[in-house]
This record gives structure tokens, sequence and C-alpha cells, in this order.
């Protein structure tokens, strides 16, 4: 299951759009964290996690995104999760973090409410 | 006959000096001397045979329009020359025709006008010529004043004197023939120091390479460091080749920036930089590594996009360095960029800089540093390979002794109870589990089961399953409800863990003498209840967050009768989700069956046939969850 994964990072204005491609588990999740550290220490302000390209993710890359909410909560930051679906959504649903996570269904949209947010 | 030896004498000295060149290796161009000395040959027997003077200067023709195209050979040949040479070639032909046609009025005068013209022609380009703009110019500059002034002189003597006169043959013509001597001896001899600089080149740029491979192993062999080896590199880098400073800058993993990781003496920033900044070298030091280049921007960033290496000798004529030149502290005046590639990836960029005015690196120095980035290209796409494999590797060895230290929090042997029967199947995937369960008598009718699933594996994991069952342990009562357990667990754990090792928990208490359990559930699979009466897998599930995530999360619970032949299923996703060989899931339904035609087996017989099942289905696919299953029949 350890394929590879990457991570992209674009920019919208003061918004980062963090890519996730490919699998999330034991042996990449880590990068995720890893990123989105350095980022909060260069004062970054808004992030959007993009799953669209996610086709797995175990109960480590779970925990991944739970430490980075956490992490950006813990800054007083804004973070969405976008791209939420397949067999992603279901592992996110049977851990009932659905309501969790700010889950917004549409990159554009989750763009539009953080750039409201500023 | 005397008008002929000394010319004839010097034309075939000529001809014996090109013989020992060209035994001594051929030098590019050598056709156009033996031509040369050919046309002199063809003129001094020409005069002899036909006694008329305007076969001299049509051969000085000739030998003019062969010193263009050696002289081309260096610079290349241009629009202009073929004017110079279509003017010259038609005069020819007109000189030759005027032969058998004397009414054309072609002098040995008009000829030697049209030869100054030449070599004025001919001064203007040697003139240009400069090791900036000419691969090989110092031959053409050692030579060019003698060219000049002694073809000029020439020509000069030809038109006021004519070239009749026994004193212009004796004399003038055979000394112009030393011209040629000298050209040819100077380019041979250049020919021969640039033979032997190429092998001191390469046996220096040999020794460089193999010190540099050499302090590289050590770095490598004594601990692998990443950050040191490329402080290595550049250290090499610099000294070989004599620089002032130098650079390497890497491409960011995520970002399209390159980042400095490690430079060597003063490297200043290649763009303008604010005031701040200037103050000293250490605040410019700082500024220089803080800053991260955009791929594509400054002298480095275009290097990285274009992939081709650079020189810039003189950093005066790069306006990319135009902010290198006015300030004393940042400044540049000669570089060397070539960017890291490994198979067509570019990995970053090697730099080297001379900051002492009018200090320029040659074409050597660029090949050196070529060499060495090729090698340290290579070397640091190894080591990034290695780290990967070892951190995995670290990784899997966690893994192993997590699994050694789990395997002792497991219950060795279930308890019995009396108004029912237990058992469990636990396995995990590729040696190591992430799940925990255990069975704990509360008092005489209470037993406490829990099954737990904690996220991520290795030390970090265990621990984790360490403190929930520690904090378990201790808060279990028969006095505290299913609900109150877990917010407890919960509280105990959430903020003293990193979150990426939340568990899921599902807890059952039930009460022997009551018949009833109470499910809680920390968003874990439901409970799986077998109603014997109505011979139906049911599902039963509570409110919650996993452990670990919220602090002030809140559980609920479920309470539930049950009647002898009842059965309660706890697992993790590692059952439902087991895979077969075609990629599909265990499923609820097909576990459902096996429950129905095994309902009458105690708990232990049900487990086995669960597990049966299971490993049919699987037929021998590899399985990437942990399976845990736990089952409690009422009796």
């Amino acid at each position: 299951m350890s394929g590879n994964m990457e991570i992209k990072l674009r920019r919208a204005d003061t918004i980062y759009v963090i890519d996730v491609i490919g699998e999330m588990d034991l042996y990449n999740a880590f990068k995720l964290k890893d990123v989105v550290r350095k980022m909060i220490e260069k004062k970054i302000r808004h992030y959007v996690i993009n799953l669209d390209q996610v086709p797995y993710i175990d109960s480590s890359g779970i925990g991944a995104l739970l430490q980075v909410f956490a992490d950006i909560k813990k800054n007083g930051l804004s973070l969405r999760i976008t791209g939420v679906k397949g067999s992603v959504r279901k592992v996110i649903e049977l851990t009932k973090l659905a309501q969790y996570f700010p889950i917004v269904a549409e990159l554009d949209l989750a763009i539009q409410q953080l750039k409201a947010s500023d | 006959m005397n008008l002929l030896w000394a010319k004839l004498f010097t034309t075939l000295l000529l001809v014996a000096l090109l013989v020992a060149v060209a035994r001594s290796g051929r030098p590019r161009g050598l056709a156009i001397w033996a031509v040369l000395a050919g046309v002199l040959l063809a003129r001094d027997l020409g005069y002899l045979a036909f006694g008329r003077e305007l076969i001299v200067p049509l051969a000085e023709l000739v030998v003019l329009a062969l010193y263009l195209l050696w002289v081309r050979l260096f610079t290349g040949l241009q629009a202009a020359d073929v004017v110079y040479l279509a003017v010259n070639f038609l005069a020819l032909i007109a000189g030759a025709a005027s032969f058998f046609l004397p009414w054309l009025p072609l002098t040995p005068a008009a000829l030697s006008l049209l030869l100054l013209a030449d070599v004025v022609y001919l001064a203007i380009l040697l003139g240009l010529v400069s090791p900036y703009n000419t691969e090989g110019a110092e031959i053409l500059m050692e030579t060019r004043f003698v060219i000049i002034a002694g073809l000029f002189l020439v020509q000069v003597i030809g038109l006021l004197y004519g070239y009749a006169a026994p004193l212009i043959h004796n004399l003038l013509l055979p000394a112009a023939a030393l011209i040629h001597f000298y050209v040819l001896l100077a380019y041979n001899r250049h020919l021969h120091a640039e033979s032997r600089q190429a092998v001191q080149f390469y046996s220096t740029n040999l020794d460089s390479t193999f010190e540099f491979m050499e302090n590289l192993g050590n770095a490598i062999t004594a601990k692998i460091d990443l950050p040191r080896v490329l402080e290595i590199i550049i250290a090499s880098a610099v000294h070989n080749i004599g620089a002032d400073a130098g650079a390497i800058l890497m491409v960011d993993e995520y970002e399209d920036v390159l980042r400095v990781r490690a430079t060597r003496g003063i490297y200043p920033p290649l763009a303008p930089v604010p005031a701040l900044a200037r103050v000293n070298t250490a605040a410019l030091k700082r500024y220089f590594q803080e800053t991260p280049i955009p791929i594509g921007e400054t002298i480095l960033g275009e290097a990285v996009k274009s992939g081709q290496a650079l020189l810039v000798r003189d950093a005066r004529e790069d306006p990319r360095l135009g902010a290198n030149r006015e300030d004393d502290i940042l400044f540049v005046s000669s570089l060397i960029a070539v960017p890291l590639v490994v198979s067509k990836r570019v990995l970053g960029v090697i730099s080297t800089l001379k900051r002492a005015e009018n200090r320029h690196f040659q074409d050597t120095d660029f090949q050196h540093l070529k060499t060495f980035a090729e090698y340290a290209s290579i070397t640091i796409d190894n080591l990034y390979t290695y780290l990967e494999v070892l951190e995995k590797r670290q990784m899997e060895r966690e893994v192993d002794i997590a699994a050694e230290i789990q395997q002792k929090l497991l219950p060795g042997e279930l308890p019995k109870l009396v108004g029912g029967s237990l058992a469990v199947h636990s396995r995990p995937a590729r040696g190591v589990s992430g799940d925990y369960y255990d069975v704990l008598p509360l008092d005489q009718d209470k037993v406490a089961l829990l099954v737990c699933d904690v996220a991520g594996k290795g030390i970090p994991a265990a621990m984790v399953m360490i403190m929930i069952r520690s904090i378990t342990h201790l808060l279990v009562s028969p006095r505290l409800e299913a609900a109150a357990t877990l917010t407890g667990i919960n509280r105990g754990i959430t903020g003293r863990i990193d979150v990426d090792h939340f568990a899921t928990l599902g807890l059952v208490i039930y009460d022997q003498a009551r018949r009833q359990a109470v499910y809680a559930n920390a968003a874990h699979l439901p409970l799986l209840v077998w109603r014997a009466s109505a011979s139906k897998l049911l599902r039963v599930d509570a409110e919650g967050l996993p452990i670990g995530v919220e602090r002030e999360g809140k559980y609920g619970q479920r309470r539930f009768d049950l009647e002898r032949g009842d059965i309660l299923i706890l697992c993790t996703d590692g059952i439902l989700e087991a895979m077969s060989p075609r990629n599909e899931q265990y499923g609820l339904k097909r576990l459902a069956d096996v429950v129905q035609a095994a309902c009458g087996l105690p708990a232990n017989g049900l487990v086995q046939a669960i597990r049966a099942d299971i490993e049919r289905h699987a037929a021998g696919a590899r399985q990437h969850d942990d399976q845990t299953l736990l089952v409690l029949r009422i009796e």
C-alpha cells in the first residue's frame, strides 16, 4: 500500500492550496505534517487541503489530517478540506470525523470562504 | 634566373615547414597553408615562364583571401567576407583574362590598391578579435601586428615601385614570405601548447575529481549527513577552480523555489538586496541563505529552469548581474552556474564566483565545474534514495519493537464467565498490530470488553496503546457507565498524545446477572449483535469522536437486553475489509451468513468458523490491516 504520495503547493493570494496526490498511508502521511508545520512557521494563514487526487487513505493518513487541523487551529489559522470522495469519504465517515473536519465540497468554494474570512 | 632563386628558395622552405607541421599532427587549416605555398610556387614559376609583372599582385590576391579564410577558421565566416572574396575572385579572373585581352585596363597599380583595401579589411577583423568573442583568440592576437604590418608594407611598396624591379624580386618578395613563416610557426607552437594544456587539464581535472570523491567518500562513511556532503562539494569546487565564493542551491521539495543549502566564502545574492541586508557581510550571508529564489528568476533560477550551464566571464557584459557591479559588498566579476541534473531532473544548481576586479573564470574552470557538478548530482541523488530507504528501514525496525511491546499488553487468557463464553482472534498485518483488545471483569456480574485501533504504527502508536490500556485499567469500575468510561479515557489521553495517533475504541459492559449490555463507541465500528430470536445480525452504534481528538468530546451509549444464544461481536476494520485476491472486501453480509450457520456453537467454535471463512475469502491474498475479532455468546 505504500505507493508514492506527492504534495504540491499552489497559491491564491493569501491562501495556499495543498494538493495531495496519491495514497496517504503509514509511510508517507508525515509529509503532509511536515509541509504544514513549515508553512505555519512561515506565518501562512489560510490553508486548503485538496484530497481530490487521493484514491486511498488509512488511519495514519486520517491521523495526519487530524494533526494538521489541530496545529492550524492551535495557531488561530484557518483550514478547509476539499475533494473528499470515494473511499476517503468512507474512511472519514467511519471514524465519525465528517462533521469534525472543515470539509467543503468544492475547491473554489473553500477559497471563497477563506477569502471572505480575511 | 637569379630572380627566381631567392623566391623559390623561401617558397621551398615554406613547403618544408608545412611538411614538418603536418607530420607533428594535422592542425586545423593546414590545407589553407598548403594552398598558400602552392600559390607562391605557381607565382614564381609563372613569372619565370611569362615574365609578367601582373602575376605578382594576382598571387597576392589569393594569398590575402587565404589569410581571410584562416582568420575565419576562428571566428566563423560573415556576410561581408563574401563581398571581399567575390571582388578578389573577379579581379583574379579579370587579371588572368588580361593576359589574352591586352586592352583590359588592369594594371598592377590598380591591383595594389585593391590589395591595400584587403589588408585594411583584414586589419579591422583582427582588431576586433578578443578572448571574449573568439575561441583560441590568442594566436590571432599574437600574430596580428606582424600580419597586418607586413602585408601592408608589401602592398605599399608594390604600389609605389611596382613588382617588376629586381630588388623587389630578390629582397621584398622573399622577405614577405617570412610573414607566412612567422605565422605558421606561431600557429604550430600554439597548437602544441594547447594540446599540452589539454593533457594537463585532464590530469588536474582527474586529480581534483579523485580528491573530491575521496572527501565525499569519507563524509558518507562517517555518517550520512546531506548538509555536510553539500558543504564538502562546494568547498572542493571553490578550491579546485580557484573561485572566491561558491554556493549550492537545491530545488525545494514542494515549492518551485531554490533554497540555499551550502555556501563557501561570501556569495552575495545575484539580485538587488534591501539596505538592511547590506550593512555587513554577516547580514548579507544570512539574507542570501534565508531568501528562496523562485525558479526562473535571477541568473541561478534561470540556469535551473533551462537546465543549461553558463559561464559569465565578465560580469560587466551581463545585465543580469547589474546589481552586483554597483555595490562593493555585492561585487561579482565572474560567474559560473551549473545545474545539478540527474536523468533530466534538475535537483539544484552549483555556482562559483570570482569577486576581485578583473579576475575572470576561464573555459577550463567552466569544464572543471561541469565535471564536478555531474559527479555531485549523481552522489546527491544516490544519497536522497539511500536516506529514503534508511528512513523506511528505521520505521520498520520500530514497528518490530512495538510489536513486542504490544504482545505483552494483550490479555494472556480470557476470563471464564458464568453467563457466557468468550473467544478472540487477532492477527496482525505484516507482523505488527495497531489493534488492542481487552476483557476486564469489573465485579461478580459485570465484565468490560473492548477493542481499540490506534492510528499509525511503531513505537509512538505502541505508547498510545500503553496509555490507553493503563487509563482504562485504572478507570473501569462497576459503577462507571460505558459512556463515562470513554469520556474519562479521552480526557486522559487528549493533549498527551500527538493527535495523529488517535484511536478508535468500542467498549461493551455486559452485566451477566441482568443479561444486559451497554455499548459506548469512540468512532469504532458499530457493535454487531446476533439476535437468536430473529436470526438477524444487527448493528448497534453510539455517538462519539475518536479518542485523542477533542478533550471535551461527548460520548453516547446504547443499552439493550440479551437472551440466551445472542452473540456480541466486536471487530476492527481488518475483518470486514479483508481482501480477496480479486480485491473484494469480506463485508458484513458474508459475516452474517457465517454467524447464522455457526450460531449454535460456543464462542470459540464461532470464532474458528469466522476465521476459516475469512481465510477462504482471502485465499492467501496479502492483508494490509490488522484483524481483531472478539466474540461473546450468551449461554
